[in-house]
């Protein structure tokens, strides 16, 4: 019960504080949908907005950048092909808990919705982030109020908590998330060890009494620290995208070829679903 | 029936090693200007940038990269703290991480390619790398000489002033196309090996907001010219730095006629 007042609290003081970001996102994104999964509209930083030429740290006119790290303005590949992933095989999430970890825009969240999940935890340390993925829930027809999107019923929250290594993450056992996205976060050496000891928590099970498994979906576009964190979660490959090259706003190590992986829980799901074997070329 | 992720497909993109010198040099718009005493030029509050022959050398390994000749690519820059923009710069290109070798700003000044070269053979010794390519001269001493020098100290062949590199024939060595006075030389060199880079071998891709962004989470390591085991006793000493002499306006003709009464006037043409 403190928990869940904690968590409304936050959405509140975020509503306050942020109130006038929206425009500030609004002013610095155009609406997008050229990219993996066209179904979304996205609010991003694209090559038409002059912050897309931005070089924090240089002087320049753009030194003053209106926000700090940006990420939810852009559309990582990893993202792209695990908003993809789930659009094309939405029994992974249909009827279940899902939480986007560093959601960024949103995108797999929202893909999450379109595929039919219960509900959607949209988490991601910077305010802004959530801010930017109410924005997107709202142009893909997703309005929510109360914690709920007005069309379909389906729940919504937003945490802006740094979630990662507790298992389960801020709810008690009956909302506990069923399923983890995490669309490219592993592009540090730190972030990569912290998520995949967090994917093995959450696939065992977490604390050895009462918590039931989680399945762990990653899209990564074999980022260094990715490769090396794969192993240590047991990740295995469930399919590979090759993202064009306009949609990848850099040249990754396998370039244009992007996986989604997951984790294999311990325990039955109760929902009966297993997940499809994927194929390794 | 469990997978777990193919060690083969983790393997994949093994191909080359490089590493890749870039230097911090005073940026090639500035107007430099000596200093009063004599004793060097104004750096103070002077823009600086990548050493331009250096951004080539980073494209370069970015696009081996991206052809997959190349597996990881790694920048690395001997000089003062602020050199590390630099690295963030190449890591924002593609670079997936960075090394900084410090000097202290006293023995900035005195530091020499002799020095350079000692510093990057040492490194080379414990990164490995396949490759190492570094910018033909740095526009601030137009010295050309630290990718002779490192050649010559790990005794790897060498291919310099490249305006194209590729795999050869048989694909177990580089074949690297070279500017020289005469024209172009093509060579085959076997790897390890040490290219430098001129100017039509890339045009270097600039750097947006979404790659500095990322940038900032890549490894940067720093090293410090003690630990490394490099002597920094400076070998030369500078005298003086001058500005070129002013050149004398000259004059203007209206004619040819005009132009010959000049030049006889001069005593040049009888």
């Amino acid at each position: 019960a403190i928990t869940n007042k904690l968590v409304q609290l936050n959405g509140h003081l975020c509503r306050q504080l942020c109130s006038q970001t929206l425009g500030l996102i609004a002013a610095h994104t155009v609406v997008c949908r050229e990219h993996f999964t066209p179904e979304l509209a996205l609010r991003l930083i694209t090559p038409e907005c002059s912050l897309f030429y931005a070089r924090p740290g240089e002087s320049s006119s753009f030194s003053e950048l209106p926000f700090s790290d940006p990420f939810w303005g852009f559309y990582w590949p990893g993202g792209q092909a695990l908003a993809r992933h789930l659009l094309d095989n939405p029994g992974r999430v249909r009827g279940r808990r899902v939480i986007d970890v560093g959601c960024g825009c949103g995108a797999a969240g929202i893909a999450a919705l379109m595929a039919g999940a219960a509900s959607v935890i949209f988490n991601d340390i910077d305010q802004v982030a959530l801010e930017a993925t109410r924005l997107n829930l709202s142009i893909n027809q997703l309005d929510h109020t109360d914690g709920a999107i007005a069309a379909t019923g389906q729940r919504v929250q937003f945490v802006s908590y740094d979630l990662i290594g507790q298992w389960p993450p801020l709810c008690t056992a009956n909302e506990q998330p069923q399923v983890m996205l995490i669309g490219d976060l592993f592009y540090s050496e730190e972030a990569a060890a912290r998520l995949a000891d967090w994917a093995l928590k959450a696939a065992a099970g977490g604390r050895p009494r009462g918590s039931a498994a989680a399945e762990v979906l990653v899209g990564d576009p074999g980022r260094y620290y990715f490769r090396l964190a794969a192993e240590r979660a047991n990740l295995r490959l469930l399919a590979r995208y090759c993202l064009p090259s306009e949609f990848m706003y850099e040249a990754g190590p396998g370039t244009g070829a992007v996986g989604v992986y997951a984790t294999m829980p311990k325990a039955a799901d109760t929902n009966g679903a297993r997940p499809e074997l994927g194929t390794i070329d | 029936y469990i997978h777990i992720i193919n060690k083969a497909d983790m393997a994949a993109s093994k191909g080359l090693k490089i590493l890749v010198g870039c230097k911090r040099v005073i940026d090639y718009a500035v107007k430099v200007r000596v200093k009063p005493d004599r004793s060097g030029v104004v750096t103070e509050g002077v823009k600086h940038s990548m050493n331009p022959f250096d951004e080539i050398a980073v494209e370069e390994a970015v696009r081996m990269k991206e052809k997959k000749l190349a597996g990881e690519a790694v920048a690395i820059s001997v000089g003062p703290p602020q050199s590390q923009e630099t690295l963030r710069t190449a890591l924002a290109m593609g670079i997936d991480r960075a090394i900084h070798v410090e000097i202290p700003l006293a023995q900035l000044e005195k530091l020499q390619p002799i020095h350079v070269s000692k510093l990057l053979a040492k490194v080379c010794e414990s990164e490995k790398p396949d490759l190492v390519i570094l910018g033909k001269q740095a526009i601030d001493d137009d010295c050309n000489q630290t990718g002779q020098m490192l050649a010559a100290l790990l005794d790897w062949p060498q291919a310099t002033f490249a305006s194209k590199i590729e795999p050869s024939q048989d694909s177990k060595q580089l074949r690297v196309t070279r500017e020289v006075d005469g024209g172009l030389e093509t060579i085959d060199v076997s790897v390890p090996a040490v290219v430098t880079s001129d100017l039509r071998l890339n045009e270097p891709r600039y750097a947006t907001l979404p790659n500095i962004m990322k940038a900032k989470k890549k490894p940067l390591a720093k090293m410090s010219p003690d630990q490394l085991g490099v002597d920094l006793q400076p070998r030369q000493e500078v005298i003086s730095v001058e500005d070129p002499p002013v050149r004398k306006a000259g004059a203007k003709v209206e004619s040819v006629e005009d132009l010959v009464g000049k030049l006889r006037e001069k005593g040049l043409v009888k």
